[in-house]
């Protein structure tokens, strides 16, 4: 990697408890983020995408588990914080944009109040001093319509007073963006952005949060299963399956070639990169319960070998700054992550 | 479901294997099983009430002086009333009072209401919104008011209670079958049953109202306890059932004159309805949960 | 449909409903078995005097005349005249409704303040002791009839630890304002004279609210756990908001609106079991005067208890129809 690493997981393992049995959804996976780099995490609806992003700000479900591994941010394992200390990393030095605009947005407060509630409550200060050197609210508000006017919303003096029932699925994603990108994160985390939306402003709302991150400086982490998001966004994509990373690569040079027998179904079933993966991918993501034993592909593999079943591929560099998880093809240098 | 249209053995085939599913979560449900338990010691003591009860002939007008106000003793399990009555004996008795009074309000509430739901609900028109129109005015009071409204009207005797409670409760039914009724209309098998040319009446008894029995079942047993409460509050204001009549109702308005002294005679037939009511909601909530329907637990005046 | 239009909506709803109620109420008390003017005058009188009084109370004109008149008099505050108390029910009604109107008031706020944060505490612990216990007291407060409760209270409370009277509402504040005792000694600032009214509130409120206190807690913790499983819930953590506003602020007011309604039914359920509590502490209210009547079949009385209160019944779900398009822009704007 060339850039200096912001967020780095390392051997992430995350069970669910469910009635079956558990679920072993999250395998081992790594997954680093540079300063200032837009990472795209890409794979099929199921795969673990979502999971892997709020495991970042421990919101997991209460039945999923951490069996193992670390997620360092600045040098910090947020896995071993607290929930008061956890609490100061969310919004301030990681957020999220949450996928639905229609339900990430409290219907019951203005847009106003919800900003406003997060400058007031998220100061890093304790709570009784916090009444003290509170700043003037006017100052708080001026920075919610700033943040309101850098994510391009029309009027945003009067949006302040509006409640999200009165707007447009667009307006609603442009204002959990400005909700996220408030306390001004160094990452930030965004989860399916404008699937919801029509595709012209999908569009729209990305290009606009890619050059605002540009210049802001932010980090982000796409989690998408539309690789034509991935393409216009990312400088580098993860490819997810059944809850394993299975190739990383740059994000033109995935486009020019790819390796794994995964990534190259993906693509061939999204000839011109419009719509959804896996769509043209024989079979279904495993069953997280008994997946296979080794190679989580191999039931849906065109090219499975005997090893396949025998051995789990490891994540291995094939050429500079492709990393792939499969028997395939042998690695190039040493055998390390 | 909603899609796919089943033949009668499939669909017999699912409730029974609905119904066995049913059974083993009402068994899982601790709070459920102990709200049988309590209920079938209930009926267990209205039915039996002659042989279990010490002193049966204490169950009317019967006195003895040279025993009154005797507390709790082995003897007299919840002591002695001020004529010398047992107490528990007449416990007893009363559990057929209040449990026979539930069965037969709720019966006619069922006979009145659940008609006039399936009328109001598959046909619209005058009728329909008249049969609406009428409920929302019976529902415009708590209905122990309106219950005490009728029972003073009438004179004051158990069976005028239970008229006056019955003629508040049926329009609960009318618009719980009413509400089911609306959303059944649009489902597949009813539709199917028209396109194969079924009348409306065979469409109304043969296939909507099967489909609405368990919200009615799991009201009807929340109710027992609701009425229950309301018929004690009746008999207690002097409305309901009259001395010497061992209703818990009656029970406690006569006990309470020789409160605080005497304790035990208002106490009894007091914890009486309580366990009563709770082991009919008990059982209520659980077979909510089992048949998972939701209805409208509230009500005006219980 | 907006807003101002739902309202005057469930207006018109209500209306027939309450005419209809006093149609009801009116002929039900008008084919009582028994001769209310004989009632009124005993045994003793001559039949003279008992055609006498029919002709005075109408009595003797068709039914239709008879509702006519008496809606018409209801409209001019005239209730026509109690047998009991031997004056115009309506006088009656405004002694004895404030009473009435205190204690479901604090009935209902002290169900309030008791079962929302206990339904919270319930939501957020769930299936931990805290919840269970609230749970298993929610179930006692349901079932428990209220006037053995209120029996039961007066057995301890005032006589075994005799700290709170047993009866009545004591001594009235020298000055009579609203006849809410409570308010009146307030706005007199006779602060002894409001502590004196609240003692004698306590026992009879905290009987008359368990039932509503058990509801509203079982239904505001049902609504927390459904409120806590949202997306708004999850990014409202996301943003870093402290685990209390997440709660206090972001999931209780959605799940106390959705309560709002149910809580307006409840009310009625006040209302009733107000006739039993009120008996059992001589409280002297509407309830406690409609049973006197009621015992005494003073049909004027019973006809204007019931329909001053199936009218407050009303007028207090239109109030909650308004506290919750205040309270959830959704019902404002949608549809």
């Amino acid at each position: 990697m060339q850039k200096e690493p912001l967020l780095e997981i390392r051997n992430l393992t995350i069970h669910f408890h469910t009635f079956e049995g558990r679920a072993r959804v999250i395998n081992g996976i790594d997954l680093v983020i540079g300063k200032g780099e837009s990472v795209a995490l890409v794979g099929e609806t199921g795969c673990g995408k979502s999971i892997t992003a709020k495991a970042i700000l421990g919101l997991l479900p209460p039945n999923a588990e951490v069996v193992s591994g670390s997620i360092l941010f600045q040098g910090q394992d947020l896995l071993q914080l607290k929930g008061e200390e956890l609490r100061r990393i969310r919004g301030r030095h990681i957020a999220m944009i949450f996928q639905d605009p229609s339900t990430a947005l409290n219907p019951v407060f203005t847009v106003g109040e919800q900003l406003m509630d997060v400058l007031v409550h998220c100061d890093d200060q304790g709570s009784v001093q916090r009444w003290r050197t509170r700043r003037p609210v006017a100052m708080l508000r001026q920075r919610c319509v700033d943040m309101l006017r850098l994510v391009r919303i029309p009027d945003p003096e009067s949006m302040m007073g509006r409640y999200p029932s009165e707007l447009s699925g667009g307006m609603r994603q442009r204002v959990l963006i400005a909700l996220a990108l408030l306390q001004r994160p160094e990452l930030v985390l965004a989860d399916e952005l404008g699937t919801a939306l029509d595709v012209s402003i999908q569009d729209q709302i990305l290009q606009e949060l890619k050059d605002l991150v540009r210049t802001q400086g932010m980090s982000v982490l796409y989690i998408t299963h539309n690789l034509g998001v991935a393409r216009m966004v990312s400088d580098r994509v993860y490819v997810m399956y059944a809850g394993e990373i299975v190739e990383v690569a740059l994000t033109h040079a995935l486009f020019r070639r790819q390796f794994h027998p995964y990534s190259q179904g993906l693509l061939a079933a999204v000839p011109r990169l419009i719509g959804s993966i896996g769509e043209g991918i024989e079979g279904r993501i495993p069953d997280y319960v008994s997946p296979p034993p080794a190679c989580r592909f191999e039931p849906r593999c065109p090219y499975r070998m005997p090893v396949c079943c025998e051995v789990r591929p490891p994540l291995r560099e094939v050429e500079s700054g492709r990393w792939v998880a499969c028997h395939l093809y042998p690695a190039s240098g040493g055998d390390s992550s | 479901m909603a899609e796919t249209i089943l033949v009668p053995q499939e669909i017999r085939a699912t409730r029974r294997e609905e119904l066995r599913r049913a059974w083993s979560r009402f068994r899982s449900s601790t709070l459920a099983l102990v709200g049988l338990g309590i209920i079938l010691m209930m009926a267990a003591a209205a039915i039996f009430a002659p042989t279990i009860a010490p002193y049966p002939q204490h169950a009317g007008g019967f006195v003895d002086f040279a025993n009154t106000f005797q507390p709790p003793s082995r003897a007299h399990l919840f002591g002695t009333d001020d004529v010398g009555r047992d107490v528990f004996s007449r416990v007893l008795f009363g559990a057929r009072i209040s449990l026979s009074m539930g069965i037969v309000v709720l019966s006619i509430a069922l006979a009145i209401g659940v008609p006039l739901g399936l009328i109001a609900g598959y046909w619209s028109g005058w009728v329909s919104s008249l049969i609406m129109r009428i409920t929302d005015v019976f529902l415009a009071l708590p209905s122990i008011v309106l219950a005490l409204a009728v029972a003073a009207v009438l004179k004051p005797t158990l069976t005028n209670a239970m008229i006056a409670i019955a003629f508040t409760w049926w329009p609960w039914y009318t618009r719980l079958v009413y509400g089911e009724v609306l959303s059944l209309k649009q489902e597949a098998f009813v539709e199917a049953s028209r396109s194969v040319g079924a009348g409306p009446w065979r469409i109304v008894f043969k296939e909507i109202l099967p489909n609405t029995w368990s919200p009615i079942i799991v009201k009807l047993t929340l109710d027992m306890g609701f009425v229950i409460l309301v018929e004690t509050g009746l008999s207690f204001l002097g409305l309901g059932a009259q001395p010497p009549t061992p209703a818990w109702g009656t029970m406690i308005a006569e006990g309470r004159i020789y409160m605080p002294a005497n304790w035990w005679l208002a106490t009894f037939p007091g914890l009486a309805i309580f366990l009563t009511v709770l082991g009919f909601n008990l059982l209520g909530d659980g077979l909510r949960d089992v048949f998972d329907v939701q209805i409208e637990q509230w009500r005006g005046g219980a | 449909m907006s807003f101002r239009t739902y309202l005057l909506r469930r207006l018109l709803h209500i209306i027939p409903a309450l005419l209809g109620l006093s149609i009801l109420i009116f002929v039900l008390s008008r084919v009582v078995p028994g001769d209310p003017a004989r009632l009124a005058l005993g045994p003793d009188a001559t039949q003279e005097q008992v055609e006498q009084l029919r002709r005075e109370m109408g009595l003797d004109k068709p039914l239709v005349v008879q509702y006519l008149r008496y809606m018409g008099g209801l409209f001019r505050g005239d209730f026509g005249f109690s047998l009991r108390t031997r004056r115009n029910v309506a006088q009656d009604i405004k002694e004895f409704l404030p009473a009435t109107v205190e204690l479901t008031t604090v009935a209902m706020l002290f169900a309030i303040a008791l079962g929302v944060p206990l339904g919270v505490l319930s939501a957020v612990r769930k299936d931990r002791p805290e919840d269970h216990i609230s749970r298993i007291l929610a179930l006692i407060g349901v079932a428990l009839p209220r006037f053995w409760l209120a029996i039961l209270l007066q057995l301890l409370f005032a006589y075994y630890l005799g700290i709170l009277p047993t009866i009545g509402r004591g001594p009235a504040p020298p000055v009579r304002l609203t006849g809410i005792y409570l308010l009146d000694s307030l706005l007199a600032l006779d602060f002894r004279a409001f502590l004196i009214a609240l003692k004698h509130l306590i026992l009879p409120a905290f009987a008359l609210s368990v039932g509503s206190l058990a509801q509203i807690m079982r239904l505001v913790r049902a609504n927390m756990i459904e409120e806590m499983r949202r997306d708004y819930v999850l990014a409202a953590r996301s943003y870093g908001l402290p685990e209390r506003v997440v709660i206090y602020k972001y999931a209780l007011k959605n799940a106390f609106s959705s309560a709002l309604t149910v809580i307006g039914l409840s009310y009625g359920f006040l209302l009733g079991n107000a006739f039993l509590v009120e008996t059992v502490f001589a409280w002297p209210g509407l309830a406690f005067y409609g049973v006197d009547s009621l015992l005494f079949k003073d049909l004027n009385a019973v006809v204007g208890v019931t329909i001053v209160i199936g009218v407050a019944f009303a007028v207090v779900n239109l109030l909650v129809d308004i506290a919750y398009g205040y309270l959830d822009p959704r019902i404002r704007y949608e549809t």
